[in-house]
């Protein structure tokens, strides 16, 4: 697998946003070359002319004026001052040995009543408008103090963020000090509250390295504000309770290298090792989850099964949503930008080069009213997922020109509108993500900071703990490294490979851009103590999702399977002659080799025929379940191939339309009863995913035997 | 191939089934030819039959389950991979250093089917004996054919007892049959149990596909007449060989 995907580096990259208008790429493809001198901040002549070549056609779009402005020498002096106290604290992040940031003593980091809980808000908001959120949000601040006690914060007035601090001017203004979090100081979890034109994503950024840091943006909508808060208060006190299931979709665009590699580099790999509950080296799962395997790629990841999994169709809905794929952007100033920006591209786009349509893509304003999302957390691996700077910063980088991509900072809709229908909390990405993040240049996978985002969401803790020892420990290690290492490469252009170069700068940039949008503290609604029927029985009590039987896959792999069937009869089978091989002639094996060639054809014949048969059954499928009182009878019978003698306690019959029809005893009480249940409904999820896979290789396998009786020597 | 360790008190035996040297490429049942698996031995049921015995005290088996159907599901995967190797195998650069072994013994064998006067060449480990290649073709295409028998079931056994047992046909329909004793752990036992036969009946299936495929391509790149069947069980063996050095790695690093 190396070789493959040391490839990907080798080639031009790719990134992960579409650009609604063009249907082109973002930020155009690069050489790694290229993007290691930009990164360096020292493009060659042929990249200042490419980059204002784009930046013409991208202002034919935009109707803002002042797209570039050069940034000037105090501006680059005041930067490389943030930057030098930013890589200090992320140093010291990345040397400690501590588990996580807080100071020895301070307890479990997954409880709030020993770690603290406080709110931001900023200095810049209206007085009145500051009053109305705190009322909005007084439930959840009372449940909080509960929890926190003495450790409880709210930042306002003096104490809250004044517009255009950094981190460390803000806590110095506070008295907190920096480095390991002392909960008495300042507490671990913090929620701002306000816009990112309010509270910056820089800061943002900053304040997350050492603790679990979340914002709250609903604009001036109060009542959006109350319902959250009244949400989170409600997943906390057992009024929701969630099966844990978790559910992956990723596209996987004809010809798009960036969905290629985050569908099968991310996304399966990811599926596959949360499916072992405890790996070696691993966070273990503290309890069993269903994990829907993917919504991977082509009939799968698309825009209408994206709606059914948020809320479209509640039998589908899962306590966690992993998505990886494009996200939407638009020129500065576009009228859909504020709205769709990050907006989650979806399979049924074709690819580079193919027509982009608004059906394409999934906004915020594509998720149903009446969705109920309650007590779900989402995480979103897409360009502006989360939200978009008002300023580029990689332009600044490589160009030493502030670029302007949003008339202002703002976050996604898409994340708005999931916490306004219920969700707890979105995981998601500011500014471009970076596919090429989670492989090396030596060409292993490297997403160990998404199986240990998910492997903590999944045991139930706080999804800001979450985020901590996985993305930001990332961007601590990573952006201190990175630093070291353009510093040498002034002195000594050899010192690493471009594709290093590339891997690290990149991987440095995701890490640091995943916030959360929600309450940090917020954790999944999974049950804490005791275990339900369904979860000691291994299966939910979703019902049976209809939809999974797709009418028009079962269709298709019906006439596969006949077409398969029928080429595979004799008269369509050209024979295979070997017996004037010379070889064959020559050791006098001519009829043991059309022996061989018999026995194949027979098998040929079987298979051919096994797919016949199925071609006719395939109108239904019958999961029967029944008790006995002697199973080593039944056992007997079915080697006889006697009728069995056991009471047939439920009947399910899913028809060739998708229709389920489900047959049960008239009574049906007790909890034996309701675990019998529990665990037909499982058999009928298992034969349906089963079938379509089992039949769809066979009719593959059919069709490569057919092409090996078709030639000849 | 070896099993992967198990926890003591679980087996895990497909019955009615033969393959190559009597091991599963999976790496995952023990191959138990057909009387020591069924329940009923001696009867006239032809099927495969994936049988699962459990200790008593099943919870921690069950996490031993659920590992392993993970662990079908890789090598499932990891099929894929190995397909674009057998495809991309390069003819010319037999013995180079680049290749692996296992490259280097399934060329050795294209080159002896595709050269017949170096057939007997001792540098050649395969030598070419068209008699037991006759058989060792005969011999997989039938034990293919068993897989896709349109009947197979699976058993639970916890302690000796059988407590669940389902039959299922090509076309996907189950019959699941419970002991009216059988408690809520066994169930969720016995349905561990049927995820992981399907899910190794899914894989050995994608094998064949892989194998049978390989085979015809490389006998079309290296115009071997027949090439199609003599070279099944070469890529057979190739297949298996890469899939068993997944045994050497912790599960949790290559799930990754």
């Amino acid at each position: 697998m190396p070789e493959a995907l040391r490839a990907f580096f080798e080639e031009e990259l790719v990134f992960n946003g579409i650009n609604a208008v063009t249907g082109d790429y973002g930020q155009p493809p690069l050489s790694s070359q290229k993007l290691a001198r930009l990164i360096r901040g020292a493009p060659s002549p042929d990249d200042y002319r490419e980059f204002v070549e784009s930046q013409k056609r991208l202002a034919t779009l935009s109707r803002i004026d002042d797209r570039l402005t050069r940034v000037n020498e105090v501006q680059l002096s005041d930067q490389a001052a943030a930057d030098a106290v930013r890589l200090e604290e992320l140093r010291f992040k990345a040397r400690s040995g501590a588990p996580w940031p807080v100071k020895p003593g301070a307890g479990d980091l997954a409880r709030v009543a020993d770690v603290g809980w406080g709110v931001i808000f900023p200095a810049q908001m209206s007085a009145t408008l500051q009053d109305a959120l705190i009322d909005a949000l007084q439930p959840l601040l009372e449940h909080r103090q509960s929890q926190a006690g003495d450790l409880f914060r709210i930042y306002t007035g003096g104490a809250a963020y004044r517009f255009g601090e950094r981190k460390d001017q803000y806590f110095a203004r506070l008295g907190v000090s920096p480095g390991l979090v002392d909960p008495q100081e300042m507490p671990f979890y913090l929620m701002l509250v306000g816009t990112p034109d309010q509270i910056p994503y820089s800061f943002q950024y900053q304040l997350d390295v050492m603790r679990g840091v979340g914002r709250l943006d609903f604009g001036e909508d109060i009542e959006a504000y109350h319902a959250y808060a009244l949400q989170v208060v409600a997943a906390e006190t057992g009024a929701i309770t969630l099966p844990r299931r978790a559910t992956f979709f990723a596209p996987v665009n004809p010809g798009d290298r960036a969905t290629e590699l985050s569908g099968n580099y991310l996304v399966k790999p990811l599926y596959d090792n949360l499916c072992i509950s405890a790996p070696e080296y691993e966070v273990a799962l503290t309890h069993e989850w269903e994990l829907v395997p993917p919504f991977l790629g082509e009939g799968q990841a698309t825009h209408a099964h994206l709606g059914r999994l948020l809320g479209g169709d509640p039998s589908q809905q899962s306590a966690l949503l992993f998505t990886a794929s494009h996200g939407i952007e638009f020129p500065p100033d576009h009228p859909d930008q504020l709205r769709h920006q990050g907006a989650l591209l979806c399979q049924d786009w074709g690819g580079p080069r193919a027509e982009l349509r608004r059906d394409h893509y999934f906004a915020g304003e594509d998720v149903e009213d009446g969705a109920d999302l309650n007590g779900m957390i989402a995480f979103f691996f897409a360009c502006y997922g989360a939200g978009t700077p008002e300023l580029d910063q990689f332009a600044a980088q490589a160009f030493k020109v502030r670029e302007k991509i949003a008339p202002r900072n703002f976050t996604a809709a898409l994340p708005q509108r999931l916490l306004k229908q219920g969700a707890l909390a979105v995981l998601g990405h500011v500014e471009r993500a970076w596919g090429y993040s989670f492989i090396s240049p030596r060409g292993s996978i490297e997403n160990q900071t998404f199986i240990t985002a998910m492997r903590i969401l999944m045991n139930g803790c706080p999804i800001g703990m979450a985020t901590d020892s996985s993305f930001d420990m990332k961007y601590a290690e990573l952006s201190s490294d990175l630093s070291a290492d353009l510093d040498e490469l002034k002195w000594d252009p050899d010192y690493m490979s471009v594709y290093e170069l590339a891997h690290r700068w990149t991987a440095n940039n995701d890490a640091r851009s995943y916030v959360v949008i929600g309450d940090p503290a917020a954790r999944l609604p999974l049950g804490q103590d005791s275990r339900s029927p369904e979860e000691q029985t291994g299966v939910s009590t979703i019902e049976v999702p209809e939809a999974d039987l797709d009418a028009d896959f079962d269709l298709e792999a019906s006439e596969t399977l006949a077409m398969s069937a029928q080429a595979a009869t004799a008269e369509h089978v050209v024979p295979l002659d070997l017996t004037h091989e010379p070889a064959v002639v020559a050791f006098g094996l001519g009829s043991q080799f059309a022996d061989l060639r018999n026995s194949l054809r027979d098998f040929t014949g079987q298979l051919a025929e096994s797919l016949g048969k199925a071609a006719q059954e395939i109108v239904t499928l019958d999961i029967r379940t029944y008790t006995t009182a002697d199973l080593g009878g039944m056992a007997e019978a079915l080697d006889a191939r006697e009728e069995i003698d056991a009471t047939l306690r439920a009947l399910t019959r899913v028809e060739f339309d998708g229709d389920i029809k489900m047959y049960l005893p008239e009574k049906l009480e007790g909890g034996e009863h309701q675990v019998l249940w529990l665990v037909h409904k499982a058999m009928v999820q298992e034969a349906q995913e089963s079938r379509a896979r089992f039949l769809a290789t066979m009719a593959e396998l059919a069709t490569r035997l057919l092409d090996s009786l078709k030639i000849g020597p | 191939m070896t099993q992967t360790a198990l926890m003591p008190g679980i087996r895990l035996t497909l019955g009615g089934v033969h393959l190559p040297g009597e091991e599963d490429p999976l790496g995952v049942w023990e191959l138990a030819g057909r009387d020591p698996v069924a329940y009923a031995a001696g009867s006239g049921y032809e099927g495969p039959i994936w049988r699962v015995e459990l200790p008593e005290d099943q919870r921690a088996a069950f996490k031993d389950l659920r590992a392993k159907r993970a662990a079908v599901r890789l090598r499932e995967r990891e099929l894929e991979r190995i397909e674009g190797l057998v495809a991309r195998l390069d003819l010319v650069r037999s013995y180079s250093l680049e290749a692996t072994a296992h490259e280097d013994r399934l060329l050795a064998a294209i080159t002896a089917l595709s050269s017949p006067a170096t057939a007997f060449d001792t540098r050649t480990e395969e030598r070419v004996n068209y008699g037991a290649l006759y058989e060792q073709c005969r011999a997989l295409v039938a034990q293919f054919q068993v897989l896709v028998r349109p009947l197979g079931r699976i058993e639970t056994v916890v302690g000796g007892t059988l407590v669940g047992l389902t039959a299922i046909n090509l076309s996907g329909d189950q019959r699941t049959m419970w002991s009216e004793e059988s408690a809520p752990e066994q169930m969720e036992a016995h349905l561990a149990a049927v995820r992981l036969a399907m899910a190794s009946r899914q894989a050995l299936l994608r094998l064949l596909v892989v194998v049978v495929t390989g085979a015809l391509g490389l006998a079309v790149k290296a115009h071997i007449p027949g090439g199609q069947i003599l070279l099944l069980p070469a890529v057979y063996r190739f297949v298996r060989d890469v899939l068993q050095e997944l045994e050497h790695l912790p599960e949790g690093v290559m799930v990754r």
